[in-house]
């Protein structure tokens, strides 16, 4: 008899602050996501490489590899390159947005943000 | 004597050559020190936004139940951190704007606007406010002029001097809200019944932190940057502010803009302080 898993979407979380990560960690699960979460852009990729989010949320402003890079190399990338990107970041200006878009991600939302009002772009950018 | 002649004119090219270089390695140091101006408001603006992430945040958590269910009290002091929070967020806002304003970095999103429309979102937004208090608060719009401008700045400035009404008008007073194109010009007022500026503090009412002794007598809560911020955005679309007040007696701040097509407003504000 094969038990029946239900689908839970994969996120990728990257934040090189460790209470922001385990915010959105909690909120994502507590929605029913399975979360895979990094310190930073280098662990972030390695992780979307081994194994494909279906969305991943990128702080921007990140050692080793910020998220605007990561967003790049993800599109790069076959599996990775039409999964949601959104960007997080405290960095505010406009050209930082626009940045954000070249590089090829979908959306960006600036800190602080509510975790819920976050909860609810995920899920609008899962098409659930 | 032709010799002096070639030896002065050869002296006279390096000294050219010399303040060429001069110049150009003092090009290279303004470059530099604008883009540090830009790294600092952006790093200042994360490091401060950063921690309040966390602190708006978790509260949001605990204040939806997600980690048990509150008593009334802890739910008070809970609301106590989120209207501080929100506060020191407010303030932040408000200090990095004037931070890429000094630094000549305010970029403008211009387009055409009602300036109508735009009184009227804001006086929307304050109606709360001033019924809580029993202020009346109203707008007048006799004709719809058009501006020239950013609209999240243009609703930034309708924001702070409608609230500022509402704030410095004690219960039971009035707000007039007022849009109207005079001439070539649009021209916006906002009128209020409440404290009033002594006319000795008129001066420095748009000075950064400056903060009126009748507002400090009266313990209304502010930092000073409103009205400062104001006049950047004001002077970024080539208006002009001003304020009619006599203490005791309200006070009626004065906005004038060009209409659209008279004036250029340029994307990039350079504002000398």
């Amino acid at each position: 008899m094969s038990s029946v898993r239900g689908f839970r979407p994969l996120v990728l979380v990257a934040d090189d602050d460790p209470d922001i990560l385990a915010l959105v960690r909690f909120r994502l699960e507590q929605d029913g996501y399975e979360v895979l979460s990094a310190p930073d852009g280098e662990t972030a990729l390695d992780l979307a490489l081994a194994r494909p989010p279906d969305l991943a949320l990128l702080d921007v402003m990140m050692p080793r590899l910020d998220g605007y890079e990561v967003t790049r190399r993800l599109r790069h990338h076959g599996p990775t390159a039409a999964i949601p990107i959104i960007l997080l970041t405290a960095r505010v200006q406009e050209p930082d947005a626009e940045r954000g878009y070249e590089a090829g991600a979908d959306d960006y939302v600036t800190k602080p943000f509510s975790p819920s009002a976050l909860g609810e772009r995920v899920q609008a950018a899962l098409g659930r | 004597d032709r010799e002096r002649l070639l030896s002065a004119e050869q002296e006279a090219r390096a000294l050219a050559e010399a303040a060429q270089r001069d110049l150009f390695a003092q090009n290279e140091r303004l470059r530099e020190l604008d883009r540090l101006k830009d790294e600092f408001i952006a790093l200042v603006s994360h490091e401060l936004r950063t921690p309040l992430t966390s602190i708006r945040g978790y509260t949001e958590l605990l204040l939806d139940g997600e980690a048990g269910v509150l008593t009334d009290e802890q739910r008070r002091f809970l609301g106590v951190v989120e209207r501080n929070s929100h506060r020191l967020l407010h303030l932040v806002g408000d200090l990095l704007f004037l931070a890429q304003v000094e630094a000549g970095k305010l970029v403008l999103d211009v387009d055409e606007l009602d300036l109508g429309a735009v009184a009227s979102e804001s006086v929307e937004t304050a109606r709360p406010q001033a019924e809580a208090r029993e202020i009346t608060l109203t707008l007048a719009t006799s004709s719809a002029p058009v501006v020239t401008g950013d609209r999240a700045r243009m609703a930034q400035l309708l924001d702070n001097l409608v609230s500022n009404a509402v704030k410095f008008t004690p219960k039971g007073g009035r707000v007039d809200v007022r849009v109207k194109a005079v001439e070539n010009q649009a021209v916006l007022e906002v009128r209020d019944s409440g404290m009033g500026v002594p006319s000795a503090e008129q001066e420095f009412l748009f000075d950064r932190f400056f903060r009126t002794s009748t507002a400090t007598e009266q313990a209304i809560q502010g930092t000073g940057l409103g009205l400062a911020i104001s006049k950047a955005i004001v002077d970024a679309h080539s208006g002009q502010i001003t304020v009619a007040s006599e203490e005791g007696a309200g006070a009626t701040f004065r906005v004038t803009f060009p209409l659209s097509g008279r004036a250029a407003v340029t994307e990039r504000a350079e504002i000398a302080s």
